[in-house]
């Protein structure tokens, strides 16, 4: 299996697919101390929905079980572009995908590009975002 | 009364500003958020946000806390000022500027850049950044969404 840092533009990996807790949402309010009810009350019908910052969290490429870093490698986020199209729900399945849509070199550091996007259990397209990563060699670090 | 952050949108003009709350990244809130579900075997999880010796061996003085924590920071202030609307067509841009280390305080803030038409309606376009105790800014970019 290929390094994270080995992915040319196409490659995937491997998806994450993710039911989100009662618990693991009230989780994530207390470390934003957010207590708004909409993320913790059923909404007619409707469970209640997931803080969107789990859709980012758990859309991180590092989630997916192929993900592997090289001995010694490290890898930092650089920056990010995402768009919400649709509530996540507690309780309901969504997928992740992650693609590689470029790797690029600026300054003599190694960028990749990671199209990223989430979908439900009911066919509703969640989240699609481009995510750009540096790597480093461990224990010197080009980013804060 | 106050009108609320999102009702002040609808009537602001360029550069006007809007504020979260501010938030102490503690270690509790820290470790919430990156060290995975609490039920979760050997919890935390061990990486830069949760253990210091994975922070050492990234070059690291202490534990940071991750952008995506203030960047929940940032969605809740947009959650505030697009309501609904944000679910279904928000979107940020944005870029991690600084560490935050624990105890740090972090606030997101926004000013008005520009409304544009749109065929599904007003989008308005907010420059959106967060910042530390010390007023420098930790994350940037822009963030955008629908209005009724």
């Amino acid at each position: 299996m290929k390094y994270a840092h080995e992915f040319v533009p196409g490659d995937e990996h491997e998806p994450l697919e993710v039911v989100i807790t009662p618990e693991y949402n009230q989780q994530i309010l207390f470390s934003l101390e957010n207590f708004d009810p909409q993320y913790r009350e059923n909404e007619g019908a409707q469970p209640p929905k997931v803080h969107p910052v789990l859709l980012l969290h758990m859309s991180a490429r590092t989630r997916s079980p192929s993900f592997k870093l090289a001995p010694d490698m490290g890898s930092i986020f650089a920056k990010d572009s995402v768009e919400f199209l649709n509530p996540a729900r507690v309780g309901i399945m969504f997928r992740v995908t992650w693609r590689v849509l470029d790797a690029y070199e600026k300054r003599g550091h190694n960028y990749q590009a990671m199209g990223i996007n989430i979908h439900d259990a009911n066919g509703q397209h969640l989240l699609r975002r481009e995510m750009h990563s540096t790597f480093f060699v461990r224990n010197k670090p080009e980013v804060a | 009364m106050q009108p609320t952050p999102q009702i002040r949108l609808k009537s602001a003009e360029a550069g006007e500003m809007f504020e979260g709350r501010p938030l102490t990244l503690s270690l509790s809130r820290i470790l919430a958020f990156s060290g995975g579900p609490f039920d979760m075997p050997e919890w935390p999880d061990k990486n830069l946000h949760t253990d210091l010796v994975k922070a050492k061996e990234a070059g690291l003085v202490g534990i940071i806390g991750s952008g995506t924590q203030w960047e929940g920071l940032l969605i809740d202030l947009m959650v505030e000022l697009f309501g609904e609307r944000w679910y279904g067509s928000g979107s940020i841009e944005a870029k991690i500027t600084k560490s935050i280390y624990v105890g740090q305080t972090v606030q997101a803030k926004a000013s008005l850049r520009e409304r544009q038409s749109s065929p599904d309606g007003q989008r308005i376009v907010l420059d959106v950044w967060c910042e530390n105790g010390d007023g420098d800014k930790v994350l940037a970019g822009t963030a955008t969404a629908l209005v009724d």
